[in-house]
């Protein structure tokens, strides 16, 4: 076929209409012609806003709570199916975990068994809510929400406290009022962040975690404080690097995405090998 | 700790890549809010393939959740976010119904109900922002204005996931007036749209 009868053929491909003998052509062609590739892009945007033209129906309201619940579970269940990151690369060696958990103290034990207790409280709750969202209120769905994302920050410190590898960090401001210590699990790449003596924020401000890596900073959570104190989960399996050092900002609202605005209000480096 | 709500965090002015960067970051309200701005467009579209309520939510927390699961499967490079996330929800629908053996096919849209999408105003979804709403508007006066046999013929491929061959069994005509009206229809669409076109090249 030449150019000008492939190029007939292109809408009726894009809106993926073709027969296979069609299909074999156009494919055939346009992977040697930059013409009919060109063409071939111009079909398929076409096609693409075609899409936009449905009339609009409105997505029942139990399906947005879903969702978020589904998302919500994911980062909460993060430490048993942990994305390929660095902390997978540096997880525990299981049996070795197991051993490890055998020799915890029953004080521990005792503390394990009582977030066990909040998680499983939590999660009957949730269950509970997500049954009543059937026939769903907004006042239920901020319920739900607020459920779900205790039961996720539950979940962390959970993973976090009953890891018997737990390591930790203290973060100081530069005036020394202000400190802050952070615990994580390296086998699981969760841990969470606890300050005291943080000052009262402006309007319009937040508190905001990062970590660095020796290329950038990545943002975290943001976060505001009672009595300057605060208690931030964070869930860092995305991390492809090797984190080099963890600080807290004060950004405008809703935060920062590329580098702390202000400086850091506070910031540790990890030893090496953490 | 206190959490920040989305409104009140501000992420109602963010727009859909600063949220899908967000989104790498595991950023939950990012999250909701392009649930909030896009959900009922994405329900929608996919309720308009399947014409089936229960298995269209099921397949709309599919979709959302592959692109909280994998944020970058979307580049900007390829067009518009909004653009983007219905052509995916569109395919994924079409997918749907081939892999079902074409159980739905008897259900298409009739050429009444196509009919009756374009007759007069439609309420418009209050999420969408304001330059989304108004490419939808342009969009569809776009498609208005086609003769009605190419529209629906175009319409029965988009979003029916008909085949050429198909759709001429369908409409009982022959296969070149199919093609012939595909052909024609499309081309007075790019051209209706090419200020679309140039915006979503530009993004």
């Amino acid at each position: 076929m030449d150019c000008q009868q492939i190029i007939d053929l292109l809408d009726a491909y894009a809106l993926g209409a073709s027969d296979s003998v069609e299909i074999d052509s156009i494919e055939r062609h346009v992977a040697d012609c930059v013409r009919c590739w060109e063409e071939l892009s111009k079909a398929q945007q076409t096609t693409a806003l075609i899409g936009l033209s449905v009339t609009i129906e409105e997505a029942p309201a139990r399906l947005e709570e879903r969702i978020m619940a589904a998302a919500r579970r994911e980062v909460a269940g993060i430490h048993t199916a942990p994305k390929a990151g660095f902390f997978q690369r540096w997880r525990l060696n299981w049996g070795v975990a197991a051993g490890g958990l055998a020799a915890v103290t029953a004080v521990a034990l005792f503390t394990s068994v009582q977030m066990q207790n909040q998680v499983a409280d939590l999660e009957d709750e949730n269950a509970a809510l997500e049954s009543q969202m059937r026939t769903t209120t907004s006042g239920l769905a901020q319920q739900l929400q607020e459920t779900d994302t205790q039961l996720v920050q539950q979940a962390i410190l959970f993973t976090v406290i009953s890891d018997d590898d737990t390591r930790e960090i203290e973060v100081t401001s530069d005036n020394g009022d202000a400190k802050a210590v952070y615990k994580w699990s390296p086998g699981s790449g969760v841990g969470y962040v606890e300050c005291d003596g943080m000052p009262n924020l402006q309007p319009g401000k937040v508190y905001q975690l990062w970590i660095t890596t020796s290329d950038e900073a990545v943002p975290l959570s943001t976060f505001q404080t009672s009595d300057g104190w605060c208690q931030v989960t964070m869930d860092l399996t995305f991390l492809e690097a090797r984190p080099t050092g963890i600080g807290v900002s004060v950004e405008d609202v809703p935060g920062g995405l590329v580098s702390p605005a202000g400086g850091w209000v506070m910031f540790a480096r990890f030893p090496r090998g953490e | 700790m206190r959490d920040v709500n989305p409104d009140e965090a501000g992420y109602d002015g963010l727009d859909d890549e600063e949220l899908m960067q967000r989104l790498q970051y595991r950023d939950l309200r990012a999250f909701r809010t392009l649930y909030a701005r896009y959900g009922n467009l994405v329900y929608s579209t996919v309720l308009r393939v399947l014409r089936d309520p229960q298995v269209s939510e099921d397949m709309v927390q599919e979709i959302y959740l592959r692109l909280w699961r994998k944020p970058d499967s979307y580049a900007a490079t390829r067009g518009k976010f909004v653009t983007w996330l219905t052509s995916v929800a569109r395919n994924r629908a079409v997918d749907e119904i081939r892999s079902r053996n074409r159980r739905y096919r008897h259900e298409t849209a009739s050429p009444e109900e196509q009919e009756r999408e374009f007759a007069g105003p439609e309420t418009e979804d209050p999420a969408l922002r304001a330059e989304a709403a108004d490419q939808r508007r342009i969009i569809r006066i776009a498609l208005a204005a086609l003769p009605p046999e190419q529209r629906e013929t175009i319409e029965l491929a988009y979003f029916g996931g008909l085949t050429q061959q198909e759709i001429a069994e369908r409409l009982q005509q022959p296969l070149g007036t199919v093609k012939t009206r595909i052909r024609l229809g499309m081309q007075k669409l790019r051209a209706a749209l090419t200020p679309e076109l140039r915006w979503e090249t530009r993004s």
